[in-house]
């Protein structure tokens, strides 16, 4: 499960803002979890379980990681955009991006959009996992899609880009 | 529903080869968690034997108070009601109470062991993940659900690899609970089953594992210890190795 899903919960921990370094911590903690409660999972999505834990383990990161920060005084730069056409096309850029809009989604569409799109998690496994209605799941991630598509124009169009 | 662009698909294409373990993160990842679990197993194995102890000593603590009344000539006078032996035995369903079995030796940690932590640095996790395990609750279209229920009530209405995984489970998980009751036979017939169903199913490598606890448990200390060489060889990289590679001494 680790070898086929690390990946998964690394990208699910990162685009809860979970920075790379601090991300290997949060796979770690939820295979561990994993590893406890193997026996409460309920045969439904395993990607949807999986997300949850996560959700669940990055929560109590942040928590950990805001005492740490009111300790030390610390406080973590914001991400600056990216004006670099080069930069847009390396990879780096295409993680920025991508974890920027997740960003900006609420957590009904960001569940969906990250699960569908993302992961290519089938839409009715995903309707199950969650305990939605099918028609709720489509309608939330034509909505990210959407939103998602109107990004994209704005990061490749160079007036909007440079404002 | 719209498909995504195909700029919208190469872009999440990159995204998903982009953000990745890398190699040696993995590595690292996967070895610190075999430590963490290898470390937490025996918490767990002496929680259960301790647990195994107070029920029996409960039990034995019963024995001897219903022993006592029973041949105690003043008691002999009346038939107690079911409410008396509430009393006595401490509450309704005529199980002993914890504090019938207090003077009775209790192990020191056994009233803390339903709350016990295996360390300090994992139980805040383990908390956040037994608050909900599912993500369901996030969208506030489903209320907040207890444990999820047991995998043969839920088992039919999945589907897929993950139907497939929750049957995988069953079997193991069956074969688990017989073992930790001391029925090495009836765990081996589960693992049996999950063999000849799931050879190289998804719980193989825990399934063997658990072969090798179940073969020592029933006396095949040899078979035992030649399972365990053979799993060590097969899953080098396992959770489990370190366990195997010291299963059943002689």
């Amino acid at each position: 499960m680790y070898r086929d899903h690390a990946d998964f919960v690394l990208r699910v921990a990162c685009q809860f803002g979970v920075g790379q370094a601090h991300a290997e911590d949060v796979v770690h903690d939820v295979f561990l979890v994993v590893h406890r409660r193997l026996h409460e999972y309920d045969g439904r999505s395993l990607r949807s379980w999986l997300y949850g834990i996560t959700r669940r383990v990055v929560a109590h990161h942040h928590r950990g990681a805001a005492r740490t920060r009111r300790r030390e005084h610390d406080h973590a730069p914001v991400p600056r955009p990216i004006a670099d056409p080069e930069q847009r096309a390396a990879m780096a850029g295409a993680v920025a991006i991508v974890e920027r809009f997740v960003a900006t989604l609420d957590e009904a569409q960001r569940t969906v959009f990250v699960l569908a799109d993302i992961e290519g998690t089938p839409i009715p496994e995903i309707a199950e996992g969650l305990g939605l209605n099918l028609n709720t799941v489509y309608s939330r991630l034509r909505l990210a899609r959407r939103r998602f598509e109107a990004m994209l124009v704005g990061v490749r169009s160079p007036e909007v880009r440079d404002g | 529903m719209a498909e995504p662009s195909d700029d919208a698909r190469e872009l999440l294409a990159r995204y998903r080869s982009a953000r990745v373990l890398e190699t040696r993160a993995r590595a690292c990842v996967h070895a610190r968690l075999v430590a963490s679990i290898d470390g937490s197993l025996v918490p767990d194995r002496r929680r259960l034997v301790l647990t195994v102890a107070a029920v029996a000593l409960a039990t034995a603590a019963a024995v001897v108070l219903a022993a006592s009344w029973w041949w105690d000539p003043s008691q002999a006078v009346a038939t107690p009601s079911p409410r008396d032996d509430a009393a006595m035995f401490g509450h309704d369903d005529g199980t002993p109470r914890q504090t019938v079995i207090q003077p009775a030796e209790p192990p020191p940690r056994v009233a803390a062991l339903p709350t016990a932590d295996p360390g300090p640095a994992t139980a805040p996790i383990d908390d956040v993940a037994t608050s909900s395990p599912t993500p369901r609750s996030i969208d506030g279209a489903s209320p907040p659900g207890p444990i999820p229920a047991p995998i043969p009530a839920l088992a039919p209405a999945t589907r897929g690899p993950d139907r497939v995984l929750a049957q995988e489970l069953a079997l193991v998980r069956a074969a688990r609970l017989a073992l930790d009751v001391g029925d090495a036979a009836a765990a081996l017939e589960h693992l049996a089953t999950h063999s000849s169903r799931f050879a190289e199913g998804q719980l193989a490598e825990e399934r063997d594992s658990v072969r090798v606890e179940a073969l020592c448990a029933a006396g095949k200390g040899a078979q035992a210890r030649a399972e365990a060489q053979l799993f060590v060889r097969r899953w080098p990289d396992s959770t489990h190795a370190a366990r195997m590679a010291r299963a059943c001494p002689r």
